[in-house]
């Protein structure tokens, strides 16, 4: 879950975990692992994809 | 790996006797400190069980990336979105079950039988079903507007695929003539193409889920295939929030 969107920043995205993600590893921990992802760029995209 | 949440909680029971914190105590509130549902509440009746590649983790931390902008940007769609109905293995030699709990495919390839899983939520909590599928059919897939050329492994014979949808979790895709390329549809390598026109359907990805907030009401896409074209045409009208079950505000 993005709590900064590609787009809404120009220097990095966030992404949280999400608490209903649909996967679990074979000890029952839900994934993902991290808490949260940052993604830092260092060039504005004119399109993200 | 199958583990139906019944199997995976009477596991978790006999293990919360030697954990400092049961699983399903995990995520006990949301990012934005509201209240959730036990774990229980959040996963599928039949949660996909991953195997760990090296030893299972535990929760915590922060991944860091860096990128450095124009085409290596596709790696954050890769590492926060690559959720499709099925996917590629991690070897590339077939394809698993993701989003899907399952899939078949009738034997000259026209039919293709979905089965999502039930109790399956977006991460706000709100059910996930073919409700969703039907509406990236109808105001995506069939839209003019958002998808200029459509989703060509959606297509055979010249005609769009239809939509069935059986039930709350089950959809089926119906084709005028045999398509092998359905469930080849994610972007992946050229090998994967090639399997595909031998037809060996079993082995591939199809659909990609995407849920896109332009301002509001939200679109809920579910993007087949080469899912960069409904992706690029929606950016090209506007600046969007993309989110698929696992990255979605």
């Amino acid at each position: 879950m993005f709590t900064i969107a590609p787009g809404e920043d120009t220097e990095r995205a966030v992404a949280v975990r999400n608490p209903y993600y649909w996967k679990v590893d074979t000890e029952g921990t839900q994934l993902p692992i991290s808490t949260a992802s940052t993604t830092r760029w260092s060039a504005i995209p004119r399109c993200f994809f | 790996m199958n583990l139906s949440r019944r199997h995976f909680l009477a596991a978790g029971t006999a293990l919360a006797g030697s954990l400092a914190l049961p699983a399903w105590a995990q995520n006990a509130t949301a990012s934005n400190g509201a209240d959730l549902p036990p774990l229980s509440g959040r996963l599928p009746e039949n949660p996909l069980v991953l195997t760990p590649r090296d030893r299972a983790g535990k929760q915590g931390g922060t991944w860091n990336h860096a990128l450095v902008g124009g085409g290596s940007l596709s790696m954050l769609f890769r590492y926060q979105s690559y959720e499709p109905t099925v996917r590629f293995t991690p070897d590339w030699s077939g394809v698993t079950p993701n989003v899907a709990e399952k899939f078949e495919v009738n034997d000259d390839s026209t039919v293709y039988t979905f089965t999502l899983r039930k109790g399956m939520k977006w991460s706000d909590g709100h059910p996930y079903t073919t409700e969703d599928v039907q509406f990236w059919y109808e105001d995506i897939f069939s839209s003019t507007d958002l998808t200029t050329t459509g989703q060509t492994f959606w297509f055979a014979g010249g005609k769009p695929a239809e939509l069935e949808v059986v039930d709350a979790q089950v959809f089926k895709v119906k084709f005028a003539e045999p398509n092998g390329f359905l469930p080849s549809s994610s972007p992946g390598p050229i090998r994967t193409r090639s399997r595909a026109r031998r037809n060996i359907i079993s082995n591939s990805s199809t659909s990609n889920i995407i849920r896109m907030r332009t301002s509001s009401p939200r679109i809920v896409a579910m993007i087949a295939g080469s899912h960069y074209s409904s992706v690029n045409a929606a950016c090209r009208k506007t600046m969007f929030t993309f989110r698929t079950p696992n990255v979605r505000r």
